[in-house]
């Protein structure tokens, strides 16, 4: 509750800091700091919750999972912040204004994962989306940034449009806009007796968070996103800000239409089966290790999408444990990919002589994405597709995204292989630095510990 | 459908523009035949976040117009490979 107010205005304290201080370092350190505050506002949200509480006219509603999901969302920003503030600050001139950018996003972040009103998801997914429409054309001298800003921005109001009109339709059916409403709970009671006005807007929401999440058919725009922006606001966007749609997701989707599940899951099963193809099968003919990285981001999305399908309380471990690993392997293998001149795979051959730390973290970070044993992302995956074992009846699912992971591992160890067995000068744009080098062994430690004790999560 | 089909970034702006003036239309509806005013107000929070998109989105076609002296979606390939 607290940290919805505190972001806002750590938000308008950054713009003013632009004015204020001339210096980048000042800015950054205040950035750190503010970030180091909201984890801190967060934690007390954490402590102070003790049973589900409901503020601002039973518009917010903060369970002890959100609070925890949202602390650990503001430590991975707060390590964003820590690996990337000189690469953020070397994007543009008005660097204060992109961390201003950032806390908005997790303004919305936080709204987005405590919402029991559709008007706070609205406003959630728009103060989530509008920063990221300008982080991403923020390098104005690049046409790729540009380009990538004007496709995000019609894409992603296009999808706000769809969003809005399957609001208004469940609003037709039950008259209520409140999830804990009487009139609204009995109108999703049963199978049988839903309307068909209601029926249209869960099938526009979902058409509307498979955009937001770049589901399948609607992941057209991620890879020409992810690859346009600029690379130190790539990981942002990937992750975080993606997660946290997950998260409103799955509220909506498991409180509010839980028990009418039959209709919407099998278009879930569509999209995971699609998602997971084309993500991972795109993903192997790419020679840039960034859009790599973007096809792959989508072929994660189709993991996480598991949990949404499967409707038990696994799913909401898996998804928290999987949103924690996919945010931290993320960011390591993209502080890589910042510090190459050239992002293609050659650009890394022989990278392991020459930065041997780099390296190595890089590669934990890869291998925690591909799910092997020992790191976070296999206890994620095992999590996950455990939910939708327990299901039951879609086994074949679950035997199909088995095999997309082993897909996976080929485009993720061809990285490996360039980096340890090809010879080559891989030519490095930024040296990194001891602090730097400190800060990714942090992480790639962070990775490891999630991989051998999942449970601190949980 | 303008939204799809239209080349002009300004006329996809312009129809996603319509597209959230039809939803206020049907709040407006539902709320009167629901007899509640809760949609009424969802309505100024749409119109509000419609003026800030629109502002970011006339801002970025600016940047876009002054790099390539067009506005024309087609041209925007350069990203594919």
């Amino acid at each position: 509750m607290n940290a919805i107010i505190i972001s806002a205005i750590l938000g308008v304290i950054m713009m003013f800091a632009g004015i204020f201080f001339k210096k980048t370092s000042t800015i950054q350190v205040t950035a750190i700091l503010g970030s180091l505050a909201l984890l801190v506002a967060t934690f007390f949200d954490h402590q102070l919750v003790a049973a589900d509480t409901k503020t601002y006219f039973k518009m917010i509603e903060v369970s002890a999972y959100t609070a925890w999901f949202n602390m650990l969302i503001t430590f991975c920003t707060l390590i964003y912040f820590l690996i990337f503030h000189r690469d953020i600050s070397r994007v543009g001139k008005n660097d204060a204004d992109y961390f201003a950018l950032m806390f908005f996003i997790l303004c919305g972040v936080y709204m987005l994962s405590s919402y029991s009103n559709l008007l706070i998801l609205f406003l959630g997914i728009e103060i989530l989306s509008i920063p990221q429409y300008i982080l991403a054309g923020s390098d104005k001298e690049n046409v790729k940034s540009n380009e990538a800003s004007l496709k995000y921005f019609l894409m992603g109001s296009f999808s706000t449009g769809i969003l809005l009109m399957g609001i208004t339709l469940i609003y037709g059916a039950t008259g209520s806009f409140d999830l804990y409403n009487e009139n609204f709970i009995q109108q999703f009671q049963s199978a049988e007796g839903l309307n068909t006005l209601a029926f249209s807007g869960i099938l526009l929401l979902l058409i509307a968070f498979a955009f937001k999440v770049s589901a399948a058919p609607l992941h057209f725009w991620t890879p020409d996103v992810y690859d346009g922006s600029p690379t130190a606001f790539t990981p942002f966007m990937a992750t975080i800000a993606k997660v946290s749609v997950f998260i409103a997701f799955i509220r909506l989707f498991h409180y509010s239409f839980g028990n009418i599940s039959s209709h919407w899951q099998t278009a879930i099963a569509a999209m995971i089966v699609l998602t997971l193809l084309i993500g991972n099968i795109t993903a192997v003919y790419q020679q840039s290790v960034k859009r790599m990285m973007a096809y792959s981001s989508i072929a994660q999305a189709g993991f996480m999408l598991f949990a949404i399908f499967a409707f038990n309380s696994t799913s909401w471990q898996g998804l928290i444990l999987y949103s924690v690993s996919y945010t931290l392997a993320s960011l390591g293998v993209f502080a890589a990919i910042l510090k190459m001149k050239d992002y293609t795979y050659e650009g890394f051959n022989g990278l392991a002589q020459k930065q041997p730390i780099l390296a190595a973290t890089t590669t934990i970070c890869v291998l925690s994405l591909a799910g092997i044993p020992l790191t976070g992302g296999f206890f994620a995956k095992y999590f996950v597709l455990s939910a939708a074992i327990e299901q039951g009846k879609w086994v074949g699912l679950v035997i199909f995204a088995v095999l997309m992971a082993a897909v996976s591992v080929y485009y993720y160890f061809r990285l490996v292989r360039s980096m340890y067995f090809q010879q080559g000068d891989a030519e490095l744009k930024y040296e990194p630095n001891t602090v730097e080098n400190t800060l990714l062994i942090i992480n790639a430690t962070l990775v490891i510990i999630l991989g051998v004790l999942p449970s601190i999560l949980l | 459908m303008g939204v799809l089909m239209r080349r002009n970034a300004i006329i996809i702006l312009m129809c996603i523009e319509l597209m959230l003036n039809a939803v206020n239309l049907l709040m407006v509806t539902f709320s009167k035949m629901h007899q509640n005013s809760d949609a009424q107000i969802f309505v100024f929070f749409i119109m509000v976040v419609a003026a800030a998109e629109v502002s970011v989105g006339l801002s970025i076609i600016v940047m876009m117009y002054r790099k390539m002296r067009s506005i024309d979606v087609n041209i925007l390939n350069r990203l594919k490979n």
